[in-house]
């Protein structure tokens, strides 16, 4: 059951991008920080660490991050014998390297807290459309409602309830 | 019609008939999505989503987004980020002989060993800390 007051972080989704399941992870990933700087920019707000997992670890996105002004928290991939920063995801989730690394990449779940809403409360997973531009209003509906619940709460002066859909289902 | 579907994806309603049957058996929730009279049948929303553009339906999402980060919700200052994405299975089935109904869809990975035909979000989320 969801406990509506677990929470003291609030964490929103800010931009995203709906590509086929076949698309590897590197096409779209060097769009989403420069679309969340655009629209932070607006609220005086900056990106400071940029958290990812293994995945999203290769050269030009490091490079992509260091041009933005971004530090990155990525874990090297057990293959990379040189990391660029000590940070490695060893089997069983245990994460190694330089403490204050290891303290920011739990921070890492925050972006899984948009999907477990999103996909327990709201449908998220359970597509009724078909094509690409439907997906996207799919996609954008749900997202919409996690922002929305959250203004309510806000506004009603409750805002132990922004991530709670639950309250207002 | 919009916040009819937000109505559908808040109360978890699976289908637009579904929501069409909502709307005309609970008057709150007609009130609540601006239906006076008449609530609309399921083919007004199917016609609706077929003829809406994304634009139209992310408009609802960046104004949402525009009002939070006037808020602050986003955080103020200097903020972490996260990305990762996420498998949504898609309307369609595999192997069939007439092929899949959702053309667009592809086989992806759905955990370590599992695949399946879908549609993957890559989302970036911000947070801030309230005490």
């Amino acid at each position: 059951m969801e406990n509506p007051h677990h929470s003291n972080q609030e964490r929103f989704p800010l931009a995203y991008i709906v590509r086929s399941a076949n698309v590897n992870d590197k096409v779209p990933a060097p769009k989403l920080p420069k679309y969340a700087i655009n629209h932070l920019k607006k609220a005086k707000t900056a990106i400071e660490t940029l958290i990812a997992d293994a995945q999203y670890y290769w050269e030009d996105f490091f490079n992509l991050l260091e041009e933005l002004k971004i530090k990155p928290v990525i874990p090297a991939p057990p293959q990379i014998k040189q990391p660029r920063i000590r940070l490695k995801v060893k089997h069983g989730f245990i994460v190694e390297g330089d403490p204050e690394l290891v303290k920011l990449y739990h921070k890492r779940m925050m972006v899984e807290h948009v999907f477990k809403p999103g996909k327990k409360r709201l449908n998220l997973d359970n597509l009724r459309w078909r094509g690409a531009a439907k997906v996207r209003m799919h996609v954008a509906l749900c997202y919409s409602v996690i922002l929305a619940v959250a203004i309510t709460a806000h506004k009603i002066g409750r805002p132990e309830l922004a991530h709670s859909i639950k309250a207002f289902q | 019609m919009l916040s009819a579907l937000m109505l559908m994806y808040l109360l978890q309603i699976p289908t637009v008939t579904m929501l069409s049957i909502q709307l005309s058996r609970h008057d709150e929730y007609a009130e609540l999505c601006g239906f006076s009279r008449r609530t609309p049948d399921r083919t007004t929303f199917s016609k609706f989503i077929t003829r809406a553009e994304p634009k139209t339906v992310e408009g609802v999402f960046k104004e949402l987004r525009r009002q939070a980060l006037k808020m602050g919700l986003y955080g103020n200052g200097k903020v972490d980020a996260a990305v990762d994405s996420t498998f949504i299975h898609a309307y369609s089935r595999r192997k069939r002989k007439a092929g899949v109904s959702d053309r667009g869809a592809r086989v992806g990975k759905v955990e370590r060993t599992t695949y399946a035909l879908g549609w993957r979000i890559h989302t970036i989320a911000t947070r801030r800390g309230f005490h």
